[in-house]
């Protein structure tokens, strides 16, 4: 089974100026899905949990240029069953910024993350790139979360491209913006790659750029014989996966 | 930015403030609860925010996002009486079987007023 997102997920959640402890979603999953939850903060950690009480992974960035007040993160759990509530838990202060649960179908239900690829945009450049992303599977889940700083309500003006939205908060409530987004790739390792783009950003910051991927649960099917194969089964094989050469064991005969 | 509910400044507490469901207007995507300090006592969960979504017109409730403010924190620009804001962001515009409810949660004595919002 291909990946594939399962539905939109639950509505993205906004915060600001909430203070450390847990940012609780309530919203019931299907059994068996990769769950993501990606999104912003400007916490020193991130950690999330569930009412399942199932492992999560983290993986962030936080911004590099600047103040570093900015961290992006992609937290995942593998395989899930079902679950009602996820929750988000900050530090460090008053927190500003956001999250998004989804659920996936078809995600390897164990060691799926392949590899992740960070960036850093340049001060006050309201474009900066994700850098290349280059994943193991060629049918793999790519994920990528970015933020930036700035004094003003405007959206993320990214051209998505292949990419498909997941969320995006342009400071409307927040002070600092923040975009996610997905692709599923097609028989291509890529290298996978985006320019982010939120015109307003802060001069005294940068962009933070993170894609993370993960591989897909296919598994590449391989012929296996019960009994002998005919020559004309082979034939029609054959016709099927194209040009081949076969030779016989002599037992065959 | 369309205000639906506000809750006039006033000491209160300890107490639980119930939020009614109310209709979000159709066409908005966001949807806020702000609830504006002017003095932030030193505490464990001085503060609990909750909201919560329904999409047809009130019979379930499948979203809920719930926050636990700590007392005494400041905001990352210096300002203790910053408002504490918690919403959603809606995955499609508002219809007319939209709704919001929520609940503010005070642990202890706090002058506070509270809105809520869509745009």
């Amino acid at each position: 089974m291909a990946i594939a997102r399962d539905g939109t997920g639950a509505t993205k959640i906004l915060w600001e100026a909430v203070g450390n402890g847990g940012q609780v979603i309530t919203f019931t999953t299907t059994a068996s899905r990769h769950l993501v939850v990606s999104g912003e903060s400007n916490s020193p950690a991130v950690t999330v949990a569930d009412s399942g009480s199932g492992s999560w992974t983290v993986k962030s960035r936080i911004m590099g240029v600047g103040t570093g007040v900015s961290r992006v993160f992609v937290a995942y759990r593998e395989g899930a069953a079902a679950v009602t509530t996820v929750t988000v838990t900050l530090s460090g202060g008053t927190n500003y910024g956001g999250a998004k649960l989804d659920q996936f179908t078809g995600v390897k239900t164990s060691g799926s993350f392949e590899s992740e690829t960070t960036a850093d945009g340049t001060t006050a450049s309201a474009t900066f790139g994700s850098g290349n992303h280059t994943t193991t599977d060629p049918n793999a889940l790519v994920i990528g979360a970015a933020s930036g700083d700035d004094t003003s309500t405007a959206a993320w003006t990214t051209t998505l491209g292949s990419w498909t939205e997941l969320a995006q908060d342009g400071n409307a409530t927040t002070s600092l913006p923040w975009q996610t987004i997905y692709q599923i790739a097609v028989g291509s390792t890529g290298p996978y790659s985006l320019t982010w783009n939120y015109p307003p950003m802060n001069g005294s910051y940068a962009g933070v750029s993170l894609l993370v991927s993960f591989a897909s649960a296919v598994v590449t099917p391989v012929a296996t014989y019960a009994n002998t194969p005919r020559d004309d089964e082979l034939i029609a094989l054959g016709s099927v996966l194209g040009p081949y050469s076969w030779v016989k064991p002599q037992s065959w005969f | 930015m369309t205000v639906l509910l506000t809750i006039p400044r006033a000491v209160r507490g300890p107490l639980t403030v119930s939020i009614p469901s109310t209709s979000v207007p159709a066409g908005l995507t966001q949807v806020m609860l702000t609830v504006n300090r002017f003095a932030w006592p030193v505490g464990s969960r001085v503060l609990t925010l909750a909201l919560e979504l329904s999409f047809d017109g009130g019979s379930t409730w499948p979203m809920k996002y719930a926050s636990a403010l700590d007392g005494g924190k400041i905001d990352n620009k210096g300002n203790p009486d910053a408002p504490s804001r918690i919403g959603f962001g809606l995955n499609s515009p508002s219809d007319s079987q939209t709704r919001v409810r929520g609940q503010i949660v005070l642990a202890v004595s706090l002058d506070c007023s509270a809105t809520v919002d869509a745009t």
